[in-house]
C-alpha cells in the first residue's frame, strides 16, 4: 500500500484517538460538551432577515453616496463578516441537530446501517454546500456573491427554457422530415 | 520486564478475567521476548526467523484486542454494535476485494510476498478496524472507561509505528538495521508504558444515562428532513436577499 495512503491513516487514527482521550478525561473532570448543549435545547434557525438586511443594496447604495473608498471598503469587509458569522451560525445548528439525533439514538436496539448512512450523506452534503458558500463568500464578498448566485440562476433558468424549446423542437422536426 | 509487570498489575486488580484476550495478548508477547533470548544472538539467522514467526503470530492475535475494544466499548449499546458490525464487514470485504484484485494483477509478486509483506497487511487491515471502531466512538460520543482507554490508545500507538515503520523499511530495505529494532522497540516499550500506567487499577466506563425510549425510524427520517431543510435555508438565503 503507498505511503502516503498508510501514513493518512496513522493521521486519522492518531486524531480520532486524540479526540476519544480528550472527552475521556473531560468526562472524568464532570465537565462536557454535551452537557452545555442538553437535548432540550431546541435547534433554531438563524433568522434569514439578517442576512437579507447583511447584503441589502441600500446600504451599499447609501456607504456610496459618502464617496469614500475606506468606507466602503470597511463597509464590505463589516458584511462580509457578518455573512460568514451567519453562515458559521447555521452550521452550527446542523452540529447540533446531528448531537441530538446521535443522543437520543445511541440506544436505539433497531439502529439501521442505511438510514445512518443516509443521514451521513445528508450531512456530508450540507457540509459540501456550507464550505462552497462560506469558500464564495470569503472570497468575493457577501455582495458580489448574490450577484454571482443571481446570475447562475438565471443562466440555469436561461438553459431550462432552451433545453425545453429543443426537446419540443424534436419532435415537429422529425414529422416534418418524415414528410419530406 | 515491563510486560510481567503490566500482567502482574492486572492479576492484582482482578483484570485478567475482564480482559481475557488482551491478557492472552500480552502473555504471548512476554513468551516471545523469552524464546527470542533463548534464540540469541540478535545477528543469527534463528533470531531473525523466529522474530519475525512470532511477530506474524502476534499480529493474527491482535485481532483479539481489537475484538475487546468493541465488546468493551460497546456493550450497553445494541444498535451501535450493529453498525460496527456492518462497518468492519464493509471494510473487510473491500480490503478483501483490494488483495484479490492485486493478486490476479501480479500473481507471481503476490505469492511471493515474504512473511513481512504478509504482517503489513495485517497490521493495515487491524488499523482499519480500529479506525471504524474508534470512529464509531467518536460519532455516538461513547464514554470509554480508563482500562479500554489505555489498550485503545497504547494498542493504536504501536499499530499506527509499526505499519508505518514496516511500509518504509520495505521500501527503503532496511529491515534489520540496529536503529529500526531500537526504534520498534521504544515504540513498544511505550505502548506497555501506558497499559501499565492504564491498567493500575480497574476503572470501568461511566455509567450510561437513562435509557431514553425513541422511535428511531421517526427521529432518523426527521433528523435527514431538517437536514435537508438547513441546506435549502443556506442555499435559498443568499439567493433571495
Amino acid at each position: 500500500m503507498n505511503l502516503a495512503v498508510i501514513v493518512g491513516l496513522c493521521a486519522a487514527l492518531a486524531a480520532l484517538l486524540l479526540l476519544v482521550w480528550r472527552r475521556s478525561t473531560q468526562e472524568d473532570t464532570g465537565w462536557s460538551s454535551e452537557a452545555a448543549h442538553r437535548p432540550e435545547m431546541p435547534v433554531r434557525l438563524p433568522d434569514r432577515m439578517i442576512l437579507e438586511r447583511c447584503l441589502s443594496s441600500k446600504d451599499l447604495e447609501f456607504i456610496s453616496s459618502f464617496e469614500s473608498r475606506a468606507l466602503l471598503r470597511l463597509f464590505v469587509r463589516e458584511r462580509r463578516r457578518l455573512a460568514m458569522a451567519w453562515l458559521r451560525q447555521t452550521r452550527r445548528e446542523a452540529q447540533l441537530l446531528l448531537r441530538l439525533h446521535v443522543s437520543s439514538v445511541r440506544y436505539a436496539a433497531d439502529l439501521r446501517p442505511g438510514a445512518e448512512a443516509k443521514l451521513f450523506l445528508a450531512a456530508g452534503l450540507f457540509l459540501l454546500v456550507y464550505g462552497a458558500m462560506l469558500g464564495i463568500v470569503s472570497w468575493y464578498g457577501p455582495l458580489r456573491t448574490r450577484r454571482f448566485l443571481e446570475s447562475v440562476q438565471g443562466l440555469a433558468v436561461i438553459l431550462s427554457q432552451l433545453g425545453e424549446r429543443i426537446a419540443t423542437a424534436i419532435p415537429s422536426a422529425a414529422m416534418t422530415a418524415a414528410n419530406v | 520486564m515491563l510486560l510481567t509487570g503490566v500482567l502482574c498489575r492486572m492479576t492484582w486488580a482482578k483484570l485478567l478475567a475482564r480482559y481475557p484476550l488482551f491478557s492472552a495478548y500480552l502473555a504471548l508477547a512476554l513468551s516471545q521476548s523469552a524464546m527470542l533470548l533463548c534464540l540469541q544472538p540478535v545477528t543469527s539467522n534463528g533470531y531473525r526467523f523466529g522474530y519475525w514467526v512470532s511477530e506474524f503470530v502476534c499480529a493474527l492475535l491482535a485481532f483479539g484486542v481489537t475484538w475487546e475494544i468493541y465488546a468493551q466499548t460497546l456493550a450497553p449499546y445494541p444498535g451501535v454494535r450493529k453498525m460496527a458490525r456492518t462497518l468492519m464487514g464493509v471494510l473487510l470485504v473491500a480490503v478483501g476485494a483490494k488483495t484479490m484484485v492485486q493478486i490476479r494483477g501480479n500473481p507471481l509478486g503476490s505469492w511471493g510476498s515474504t512473511v513481512l509483506d504478509f504482517e503489513r497487511d495485517l497490521r493495515v487491515v487491524q488499523m482499519f478496524l480500529l479506525l471504524g471502531l474508534v470512529a464509531l466512538v467518536v460519532h455516538y460520543g461513547l464514554p470509554v472507561g480508563r482500562n479500554t482507554l489505555a489498550v485503545l490508545m497504547g494498542y493504536g500507538f504501536y499499530l499506527g509505528f509499526r505499519v508505518v515503520s514496516l511500509t518504509v523499511l520495505t521500501d527503503l530495505g532496511l529491515v534489520y538495521h540496529p536503529v529500526v529494532s531500537l526504534a520498534l522497540q521504544g515504540a513498544w516499550n511505550l505502548a506497555v508504558i501506558v497499559w501499565c500506567v492504564g491498567m493500575w487499577s480497574y476503572a470501568g466506563a461511566a455509567a450510561p444515562d437513562a435509557q431514553v425510549e425513541c422511535d428511531y425510524e421517526r427521529a432518523s427520517e426527521q433528523t435527514i428532513r431538517a437536514m435537508g431543510q438547513l441546506r435549502n435555508h443556506l442555499v435559498h438565503s443568499l439567493r433571495s436577499s
